[in-house]
């Protein structure tokens, strides 16, 4: 589905055909990053044939979006004359890519500015980059017409999506028409708007110190995340409200907004690649922090690499006897379907509490006046930080406060997830990280406020009280030596 | 020890003596080609690709259908063993030079086509014919489960005095040199107390034999009357079907209460060549016979659910089917549908396994059976008083 052909100085070629990997971590497989646009594919592909065949000259790479083959390539690179060129459909959607060699040695972070989707826009780009006329070729016989929201190959591209990556190349190439020094600014991550995707980043740009990027572009809004997780991005403050979750403003509004408000300074002084999802991010069965690393620049081939083939960042636990055991509870995620069921909790603190533990809920104050509870507020991490340290274990649903309390203060922490794939966000188990969750074939639904298959605003996926409580009291007893 | 996914598999498709013998067919693969739907509602039967209309008596072409199998993730088939009224026949002899490596056989004893075992016998005939169901399971490397070969009985219940006939299977497989027989039944909970029969464990029965949510199509009396009128297709009347998903669903919804049973999935489930007279069993997704994506996520949750339920050496997941062509259920490659199927069961089964590998398996490991005994009554207790408190207002 990602086909290349390399061509060496002497004319031989080599055909290569990859798969987007689903965990295998097989030669032909290229790591499944949602994180990351087109793009970066297209760079992955070349740094393969060139391991693969160090000799190379040139590099004929289809566009990551479309599912070519290394055969079609041959044929359709076959009216190209000169190096760089590109080859379009009839309306000028990029098929392919003949790039030189020295593109990929030096320049290769420039290829992320690549549209793929606008044939004009990438072939000014690559002419800017390469200081070379680059020929435009179309192939009468193909046309792509739009290119839809979702794809078999997993590709999630709306309409939105695809102009804010011409959006984004267009601004690459007035950077570099306006500013003679391009080739030393930095690059910066645009994915302002999502606290658990700014945490991931800044967790994952601490294992790629060499990678594409220098800077991160984020919401001022969210300056306690970074303070508390701070990252080798340095940071650039957007001084807007991040993006509202009801859709009353679309990502293409909010990033000429954001454009605008960051001012032509920033943009005539830095590359912006947009890192929110290109891809469905629940297909593969990877991290979010790894999908990101591979958006990073890190090539992720081997398992060993992960999060979760690596032993966890950090640990601590509290300075606490055991009896009474301290629990702290999140049980609001972002929408209906990721948040535990009133009912469950109720049935859960019931019984935690006969058997002499002590519950706190963060905001739900409503549930802990209702079952008897202490309640808290915590809307900065500072409060949920020294909330964090006066309990024994934290049980969160999959939204920020779970991922922080595990990821940066590496606190005991059980994670309880429903209508999401646990993989995608967990941790790497151990006796101080377990992730609970059912085996619904329907899981990951994407679904928000109700249930697609069963209906309801609940997800029948939670794991039921008596394993939630059976989790939490195994933690205990194997971290704390708690008993009851 | 990862999840074993296991593939029935049709091992009629063979110019072998004793299987045609058995299948009374000179060309298994003809009954594929020449049947045709009585209804549009029918999905029409799909032919092989890739592999062709093969026949496994010649070794390469059982070799490469067991490379396939064992390029998409699959670590062994399950085959039928069949009474042909003087001996037990499989069909294996065709596959087992092409086994080893981490590639095996398991076997399906289809015991409620034998009169033999639905009756009262003597011990001593009992074991004779046990003997020789053995011996037809000594061929090729064996799959083995705790140890022991792998057998599952079709029709537990219609085996007549099961715990001394399991007794007597598993003294026979002793007997004959095998390490043990590991016996699972076709049902989908242990109501029937099968585990205390001797069975070592339960597996989900097929789409047909189990339908595990109710169908979208509930004929009554006006139905029979507008399809003797003329007036609706007839399949309305005497066909299920059921939407996949819910479906699907349907069977992994605490399935741990179920007791040990092992999970069975399938991309697709269409029966209407077995039934021509009605009575067929069609799961569909959106008017299309599959959706592989929700296939795919089938896969990964049954492997997980195996991995976090099942002792090491006994974690298995059964997929219908590696070739049941007659039930469009078939992994192997199609005209119709190309490889999407099997690059969706390659792809699962990757995923289920690296999510396996970051997987602990000493989690939990303070609680013992006792302890989750109580903290069930608990939490039983919980909701009793919860929903006493609800009914008065408390």
């Amino acid at each position: 589905m990602l086909a290349g052909l390399s061509v060496t100085s002497s004319g031989s070629v080599e055909r290569f055909s990859f798969v987007f990997g689903s965990g295998a971590f097989r030669d032909n497989e290229i790591f499944d990053s949602a994180t990351c646009p087109p793009s970066r594919y297209v760079v992955e592909v070349g740094r393969r044939m060139i391991r693969a065949v160090p000799s190379t000259e040139v590099l004929i790479i289809g566009n990551p979006l479309l599912p070519l083959s290394p055969q079609q390539l041959a044929e359709w690179s076959g009216a190209v004359r000169s190096v760089p060129a590109i080859v379009t459909d009839a309306r000028k959607f990029p098929i392919l890519y003949v790039l030189p060699r020295r593109l990929f040695d030096d320049l290769e972070r420039f290829l992320l500015s690549l549209s793929t989707m606008d044939g004009d826009i990438d072939r000014r780009l690559l002419q800017l980059v390469t200081g070379q006329e680059v020929s435009q070729i179309r192939t009468p016989g193909l046309e792509i017409k739009h290119f839809p929201v979702t794809t078999p190959t997993n590709w999630f591209q709306g309409e939105v999506r695809q102009q804010m990556l011409k959006v984004l190349s267009l601004a690459a190439i007035q950077t570099i028409e306006r500013n003679p020094g391009w080739r030393n600014l930095p690059f910066a991550t645009y994915q302002p708007y999502h606290a658990g995707s700014l945490l991931f980043l800044n967790l994952a740009a601490r294992q790629v110190p060499d990678g594409f990027f220098k800077k991160q572009i984020l919401c001022w809004t969210y300056k306690d995340i970074y303070q508390s997780c701070p990252g080798p991005l340095e940071p650039v403050w957007l001084r807007l409200p991040w993006l509202p979750r009801d859709n009353s403003v679309g990502e293409l509004e909010y990033l000429a907004r954001s454009l605008e408000r960051l001012g032509q300074d920033v943009i005539d002084n830095h590359f912006i690649v947009f890192m929110r999802y290109s891809r469905n991010y629940s297909v593969p069965p990877f991290h979010l922090i790894d999908q990101v690393k591979f958006a990073l620049g890190e090539s992720m081939t081997d398992v060993s690499r992960t999060v979760h083939g690596q032993p966890p960042a950090c640990s601590d636990r509290p300075d606490l006897p055991p009896h009474p055991l301290k629990l702290l509870f999140h049980l609001v995620g972002g929408w209906s379907l990721k948040s535990y069921r009133d009912n469950d909790a109720a049935t859960v603190f019931t019984v935690l509490k006969s058997l002499g533990c002590d519950i706190t809920v963060i905001d739900r104050p409503d549930l802990a006046a209702r079952l008897g509870v202490r309640s808290i507020i915590s809307d900065d991490t500072e409060r949920l930080t020294a909330a964090v340290k006066s309990h024994h274990i934290f049980i969160g649903v999959d939204s920020f406060p779970h991922h922080f309390v595990r990821h940066v203060l590496g606190w005991p922490t059980i994670g309880l997830f429903a209508n999401t794939k646990p993989c995608n966000s967990d941790a790497k188990e151990a006796p101080d990280y377990r992730p609970v969750v059912g085996n619904l074939p329907c899981n990951p639904c994407g679904g928000h406020d109700s249930c697609p298959v069963l209906g309801g605003e609940n997800c029948a996926n939670f794991a039921d009280p008596a394993q939630l409580i059976t989790a939490i009291l195994g933690m205990a007893s194997d971290l704390y030596g708690f008993t009851f | 020890m990862s999840v074993r996914v296991l593939a029935f598999f049709d091992a009629r498709y063979q110019s072998s003596a004793d299987v045609r013998r058995l299948y009374g067919e000179g060309d298994a693969w003809r009954r594929v080609r020449e049947a045709r739907p009585a209804s549009r509602q029918h999905f029409a039967l799909n032919l092989p690709s890739t592999l062709g209309q093969y026949d496994l008596a010649q070794p390469e072409a059982a070799g490469r259908v067991v490379a396939m199998a064992r390029q998409v993730g699959i670590d062994g088939f399950v085959l039928d063993c069949r009474w042909d009224g003087e001996a037990y026949v499989t069909g294996a002899q065709a596959l087992a030079p092409m086994c080893g490596d981490s590639f095996a056989l398991a076997f399906q004893w289809r015991n409620g086509e034998e009169d033999f075992w639905k009756a009262p016998a003597s011990r001593s005939d009992r074991t004779e014919r046990a003997s020789r169901l053995i011996s037809a399971l000594k061929v090729g490397l064996p799959i083995l489960a705790d140890g022991r070969l792998l057998m599952i009985v079709d029709r537990p219940k219609e085996l007549a005095d099961p715990g001394e006939v399991l007794g007597i299977l598993k003294e026979e497989a002793c007997r004959a040199g095998l390490p043990g027989l590991y016996v699972i039944a076709n049902r989908s909970e242990d109501k029937g107390r099968f585990l205390s029969n001797g069975y070592d464990a339960l597996v989900d029965p097929g789409p047909a034999e189990w339908h595990s949510c109710s169908p979208s199509n509930r004929p009554n009396g006006l139905t029979f009357l507008e399809v003797m009128a003329g007036l609706r297709d007839s399949v309305d009347y005497l066909d299920r079907f059921f939407p996949y998903v819910l479906f699907a669903v349907a069977r992994m919804i605490n399935r741990s209460q179920r007791g040990k049973v092992m999970p069975r999935v399938f991309p697709a489930y269409y029966d209407w060549a077995l039934h021509p007279d009605g009575g067929a069993t069609h799961l569909a997704v959106q008017g299309k016979p599959f959706d592989s994506y929700i296939y795919g996520l089938f896969v990964e949750n049954a492997m997980l659910f195996s991995q976090q339920n099942f002792a090491p050496d006994e974690r298995f997941v059964f997929l219908e089917s590696w070739n049941d062509w007659l039930t469009g259920s078939q992994v192997e490659p199609s005209l119709l549908d190309g490889d999407m199927i099997y690059n969706a069961t390659k792809s699962a089964i990757d995923r289920g396994r690296y999510v396996i590998q970051t997987r602990n398996e000493e989690s939990a490991g303070g609680i013992d059976e006792a302890m989750k005994t109580r903290i069930a009554l608990l939490v039983e207790a919980a909701q009793t008083l919860s929903a006493a408190s609800g009914k008065t207002g408390g």
